[in-house]
C-alpha cells in the first residue's frame, strides 16, 4: 500500500490539473480581454497606447463598486491578484522554514 | 568561562542615548504599523509594509540593547505561531468563499464578510481580513528571520559530527567600541 500511495496521489493530482487546464481559455485567442485589439489589427502606437488605457480605466471605474475599498492598489493586490499575494506570503514563509532548517530552532 | 560568557551576553550592544530614543520611538513604531495594517483598503499601505514596520521595531530595541532583552519581547514559540496564523488567516478567508458555493477568495459575491459604505474602517469585505493575516505573517516572519541569525548555532543543532568548528566572529564579540 505504501509503495502505491504516491503513485494513486499522482494520478489523482494529474487528472484534476488536466482537468483544470481543459477548462482554460485557448492560448493566443485573440478575443481575450488582454490583447484582444492588439494582435487583430496591425500594430500602431495609437492602438497600444488605447489598449493600454482600457485596461487601467477598467480599473478606475470598477475596483471601488467591485471590491469596496477605497485604495486601488488594495483593491488590485488583495482582491483581482489574490492568489499572488497568497503565494508571495508563502515564499516568505518558505524562506522562513529554509532558514531555520539550516541554523536549527533553538530550544528552551 | 561560564561566567565571563553569561557576564559578556548580559552587555548592552549600544550607548546610553540610543537605548533612550528606540525605548521611546518603539511604541509608536508599532503603532504606525498596526495603522499601515487595517488602513491598508483606505490610504496607501497594506500588509507587507505594516509587518515590515512592526518587525524593524523589534529589530531596533534588539539591536540598542542586546539578545537576551530582544528576545524577552518576542519569544520564538509566539513568532511561529504567528508566522503560520497569518497564512492560515488567509487562507482561512479563501475557504470560507468555498464553504458557501463561491471560488476561492470570492469577496463581493460571497458576501461573508462586512461590506460597510467605501472609506469606512470595516469595509470593502475581505480585504481587510487579508490584510491583517498578511501583516501577522510578514512582521513575525522578518522578527523570526533576524533573531535566527542572531542566534545560529551551527555546530549544536545541525551537523552531528562532533569536530571543533573554526570559531565565527559573533554579535556578542562586537563592542562598543568596535571589535574585541
Amino acid at each position: 500500500m505504501k509503495k502505491f500511495l504516491p503513485a494513486i496521489l499522482f494520478t489523482v493530482f494529474a487528472f484534476s490539473m488536466i482537468i483544470v487546464i481543459m477548462g482554460f481559455n485557448p492560448i493566443g485567442d485573440p478575443h481575450l480581454p488582454g490583447y484582444a485589439d492588439f494582435v487583430s489589427s496591425p500594430i500602431s502606437k495609437h492602438q497600444v497606447v488605447k489598449q493600454a488605457d482600457s485596461i487601467a480605466l477598467h480599473y478606475n471605474r470598477h475596483a471601488c463598486s467591485d471590491t469596496g475599498a477605497m485604495d486601488i492598489i488594495a483593491a488590485i493586490i488583495f482582491d483581482y491578484r489574490g492568489y499572488d499575494t497568497l503565494f508571495e506570503t508563502t515564499v516568505l514563509f518558505t524562506a522562513l522554514i529554509g532558514v531555520l532548517s539550516i541554523i536549527g530552532v533553538k530550544e528552551s | 568561562m561560564s561566567g565571563q560568557k553569561d557576564k559578556k551576553e548580559s552587555e548592552y550592544w549600544s550607548g546610553i542615548v540610543i537605548q533612550l530614543v528606540s525605548r521611546i520611538m518603539c511604541p509608536f513604531i508599532i503603532m504606525f504599523g498596526i495603522y499601515l495594517i487595517t488602513h491598508g483598503h483606505l490610504t496607501p499601505g497594506g500588509g507587507f509594509q505594516g509587518g515590515v514596520t512592526i518587525a524593524a521595531s523589534f529589530i531596533l530595541f534588539a539591536l540598542a540593547f542586546n539578545k537576551k532583552e530582544g528576545r524577552q519581547m518576542v519569544p520564538s514559540f509566539w513568532l511561529k505561531c504567528g508566522a503560520s496564523g497569518g497564512i492560515l488567516i488567509y487562507i482561512g478567508v479563501g475557504l470560507a468563499g468555498i464553504l458557501l458555493g463561491y471560488n476561492f477568495l470570492a469577496n463581493k459575491v460571497a458576501g461573508i464578510f462586512p461590506r460597510g459604505l467605501p472609506g469606512e474602517l470595516l469595509s470593502s469585505g475581505s480585504i481587510f481580513w487579508i490584510n491583517i493575516g498578511v501583516g501577522l505573517a510578514v512582521a513575525s516572519i522578518f522578527t523570526d528571520l533576524f533573531f535566527s541569525f542572531l542566534e545560529e548555532r551551527p555546530d549544536e543543532t545541525c551537523l552531528k559530527t562532533k569536530q571543533e568548528l573554526p570559531y565565527r566572529r559573533r554579535w556578542s564579540d562586537v563592542d562598543r567600541n568596535g571589535l574585541k
